[in-house]
């Protein structure tokens, strides 16, 4: 006599561990563009902050009369 | 009597040497930290040129400018290596830095200058940079300073302060730059991370041929792409820009 093996809950169990699989990846990759997101909002933050603060160190360099 | 200049020379030097004392104390400073001693030292430089309220500047207005020079040319090089640390290339500016810092060296040899930030930049080698570290020396000749081989006069203090300035402006202009063009990148991998409805291999002209998007990351000019591209701009279909964030 052959039995057969019961595969529902193989099927079902598979399944599950694969929605969990896709569903950490998306978390994952989500959570690292918003990572990516903030460093680079930060980095522009900071590259506009030194930006304001070389153009006005120039405009008062520039003032200096050396004569 | 004879005290009195002694004081004075030393309350002056103390006060130049305070915001350098601070830097070197301080090295990692945050922008904040940054722009407030570029607001005292913008202060300074505003009294100084102020012929109201400038009577330091007239008892002995070129050793003041060089010590506002020293200490600008430090806040430039703190600057350069900030941006050097966020990936920048800095080549440029480092080369006039090199100059300004010999500059004011030759006006004092014993110059703040040359113990502050402005040294790291000069002993900073290149080697990250690309067209730089071929055409520019990176030899210990960059940062070893040249001695003065006699006292300065002043005419010709007032011409080698003269060099310092522009050479420190020029420094700041390279630095500008090299904040515009890490501005572009990030501003194009935003572009490359912002969505797929962008077109990222092909170069895409825009209907009125005078700005391109190109979506593999490099900053290109309008121009330059525009002639680039004269055959694919009248087949290409006219795609919207992605919105840059």
């Amino acid at each position: 006599m052959n039995t057969k093996k019961p595969v529902g809950p193989l099927i079902i169990s598979g399944t599950v561990l694969l929605v969990l699989l896709f569903g950490a990846i998306y978390f994952w990759v989500r959570e690292q563009k918003l990572i990516d997101d903030a460093q680079r909002t930060s980095n522009e933050a900071s590259l506009q902050s030194t930006d304001t603060d070389l153009s006005e160190l120039q405009h008062e360099l520039q003032k200096i009369d050396i004569n | 009597m004879t005290l009195k200049p002694i004081f004075v020379a030393v309350l002056t030097g103390s006060l130049l040497i305070q915001p350098l004392a601070v830097l070197a104390a301080d090295p990692g400073a945050s922008a904040l930290s940054g722009t407030d001693q570029s607001a005292a030292i913008i202060q300074s430089a505003h009294s100084a040129s102020n012929p109201a309220d400038a009577k330091t500047a007239k008892q002995d207005p070129l050793s003041v400018i060089e010590g506002k020079l020293s200490i600008s040319l430090s806040i430039v090089a703190k600057k350069a290596l900030k941006l050097k640390a966020e990936g920048a290339d800095i080549s440029e500016a480092r080369k006039y830095i090199i100059e300004a810092r010999q500059d004011l060296y030759l006006v004092d040899p014993s110059s703040v200058a040359t113990s502050t930030a402005s040294s790291t930049v000069a002993e900073s080698s290149e080697a990250s940079s690309t067209a730089a570290t071929s055409t520019e020396a990176t030899s210990t000749s960059d940062f070893i300073l040249k001695k003065p081989l006699k006292p300065l006069t002043v005419a010709e203090t007032r011409d080698t302060l003269k060099k310092a300035q522009k050479a420190i402006l020029e420094a700041i202009d390279a630095l500008r730059k090299a904040i515009e063009v890490e501005q572009e990148k990030l501003i194009a991998d935003s572009d490359d991370s912002s969505g797929d409805t962008s077109t990222p291999a092909a170069t895409t002209t825009v209907s009125s041929d005078t700005s391109t998007t190109t979506g593999s990351g490099a900053s290109s000019t309008p121009d330059d792409s525009a002639s680039s591209t004269p055959a694919t701009s009248s087949t290409a279909p006219a795609i919207p820009t992605p919105v840059q964030q």
